[in-house]
């Protein structure tokens, strides 16, 4: 028998993809119950029409054993979470983004009678997929076209908030070890008030003398209890004493200033010893 | 008496305008932008690509191959990112009858990432099964890159044409 | 009676309208004003663009002529000292003896541009521009000022 070789059309063909994605902002959308609506903003930046489709779930950040950050999902959130999801709608749910266009998608909330002040989250889910591609490698296209799709997801946080809320951060449990080029540091941290923590972890390690040698900053959100891993890059240290510094604040330049809840910075330094 | 006609040339001469000084006035309006905030990209660099596979015989395409499937994302700098895939478990002939599939698969090491830089041969390496959390790159690179490849299994009597799927990638923004 | 007669032409000359004389004016009607913006996405207001288009109204004497001038900011300023990039083209202003938005002459509003007050004695200068927002640029509200310099030459 012949060996035929068998044109795969997975993904499209030999030809490099022109770059596709649907550009979404903000990156978290806050909601205030006096207007109960929020919006994001797609856009497309490619040649072809990008379908997208919107949904919700509720999940938030929290930390495995390793420290790494990862989205609990829950599926059934019961009575007494601070879940969103149930309640908040899109407009419109499915929409077609035209080349080299923008599109506003409305996010609207009907929460429940008596809802209590603080707030409350969900996930937005938005699916876009991209042009149908051609396929390449087939002996007989001629009466045959065929499209192929593609789906990116991206999952943004969504939060309500109504009444009075108010926020801070408990830190606990500071701790190093060095492995290999790096300093890994953990430390627990825990959510306080009626809502979500959003700031900025900053952690510098010095020497004896107070000068910097490795520094780090990264956005942190706390909803619950979680300890995160971070990473300094040191490099080959030499044997000594040192001292990590590390601090939590509400300031981030992702978010407008006027989103962020304030709080006071918390921190805390530990010892560090290379032997 | 003659002094009058020279009083009104005089004042003539006052209230003749002259040429003089340019006038010049000024006034502003405000200019006012709004930053919605660090928008998040997901961008297909490239497809999985299979081309030609001979029947019977398994072929794999390495996350380090040309023929990878490939992602870039962008966002905020320094921030947490996870990456998780639904991947298909066949892939189905749209050219034969209903009914024609090829199974395919993923391995431990069938996905990469890379923090910053678009370089697959430092890239860490993990199941797209299991997923990832990443990191985004530092102010002046604020990427992940993401790469994929997998198996595909015709079997001996595997049906001619183009066999097509779906893969998701998912990104979350923690 | 002679003498009542130069007073009655001193008195009609006191009274008779000089040219020249009407003030020249700058009144600033409406802000550039470029909305939502997306980092690493560059945003263009057209001059025509009712709503976003930064407009100027002018007075002066009727049919004379006017220089007119801009200072044009490089940037606009935000939250925590953040800048964001602005610039203007060639064709970035346009001027309106009807004060039609839909009715105006391009110019460059970086050059002095000439203009000729309508029988009424008014016109208006209508501004666009581009905003260039960086790929990481700092999210909040940015703001700056332009100024228009009218000189009028009697």
């Amino acid at each position: 028998m012949k060996a035929t070789g068998l044109a795969l059309g997975l993904l499209c063909g030999a030809a490099l993809l022109a770059a596709q994605g649907v550009v979404i902002a903000p990156h978290a959308v806050f909601i205030d119950a006096r207007t109960r609506s929020g919006a994001v903003l797609l856009y497309n930046p490619n040649t072809e029409p990008v379908e997208v489709a919107v949904s919700f779930f509720f999940g938030y950040p929290a930390t495995d054993s390793a420290g790494r950050i990862v989205v609990d999902s829950i599926r059934r959130p019961d009575s007494t979470s601070v879940s969103a999801a149930g309640w908040l709608q899109a407009f419109p749910r499915r929409l077609t983004v035209p080349p080299l266009e923008r599109q506003t998608i409305r996010l609207l909330a009907t929460p429940p009678a008596g809802l209590a002040d603080g707030e409350y989250w969900a996930r937005l889910v938005i699916s876009a997929k991209g042009g149908q591609l051609p396929v390449t490698g087939v002996a007989d296209t001629a009466r045959v076209k065929v499209g192929l799709t593609l789906e990116v997801r991206t999952i943004i946080g969504v939060y309500y908030r109504k009444g009075a809320v108010r926020t801070g951060v408990a830190l606990s449990g500071l701790r190093t070890a060095v492995v290999g080029d790096s300093l890994a540091l953990w430390a627990r941290v825990t959510q306080q008030g009626n809502a979500a923590y959003i700031g900025t972890a900053h952690a510098v390690l010095t020497d004896s003398t107070g000068k910097t040698l490795s520094e780090m900053k990264a956005p942190i959100g706390v909803y619950y209890t979680m300890e995160p891993r971070y990473a300094l890059v040191i490099g080959a240290l030499a044997p000594g004493r040192y001292r990590l510094r590390f601090d939590l604040s509400t300031g981030r330049e992702d978010l407008a200033p006027e989103l962020v809840l304030p709080s006071p910075p918390v921190r805390d330094s530990v010892e560090v010893r290379v032997p | 008496m003659s002094r009058l006609p020279h009083a009104g040339l005089l004042l003539l001469g006052l209230l003749v305008p002259r040429r003089g000084m340019p006038q010049s006035v000024g006034g502003s309006v405000g200019i006012d932008a709004n930053v919605i905030g660090q928008a998040l990209t997901v961008t297909t660099l490239s497809n999985l690509n299979f081309g030609s596979v001979p029947r019977g015989v398994a072929t794999t395409v390495q996350p380090t191959a040309a023929g990878a499937g490939a992602w870039q994302i962008q966002g905020s700098k320094n921030a947490d990112v996870s990456m998780a895939f639904v991947l298909p478990a066949v892939l189905t002939n749209i050219q034969a009858l209903p009914g024609s599939t090829m199974p395919i698969s993923f391995g431990a090491t069938s996905a990469r990432w890379n923090r910053a830089t678009n370089n697959v041969a430092g890239a860490t390496a993990f199941n797209p099964i299991a997923g990832a959390t990443g990191k985004l790159g530092p102010p002046a690179n604020p990427f992940i890159y993401l790469w994929i490849g997998g198996t595909v299994s015709p079997a001996a009597a595997t049906k001619p044409g183009v066999y097509t799927g779906t893969i998701i990638v998912t990104i979350a923004y923690l | 009676m002679r003498g009542l007669r130069y007073a009655f032409v001193l008195t009609a000359t006191a009274f008779m309208p000089l040219a020249g004389q009407r003030p020249l004016t700058v009144t600033g009607i409406q802000s550039l004003t470029f909305g939502t913006l997306l980092p690493g996405m560059p945003s263009v207001v057209s001059r025509t663009d009712a709503v976003k288009s930064g407009r100027f109204d002018l007075g002066g004497p009727h049919d004379t002529q006017g220089q007119v001038t801009f200072t044009l900011p490089s940037v606009l300023t935000g939250p925590a000292g953040a800048t964001l990039p602005l610039s203007f083209g060639g064709s970035d202003a346009g001027y309106s003896q009807s004060q039609n938005i839909g009715s105006q002459v391009g110019f460059d509003p970086k050059q002095p541009f000439l203009i000729t007050f309508s029988g009424q004695g008014r016109g208006s200068i209508f501004l666009g521009g581009t905003a260039r927002p960086a790929p990481i640029q700092r999210a909040g509200s940015y703001t700056g000022t332009i100024t228009l310099n009218l000189t009028a030459f009697p």
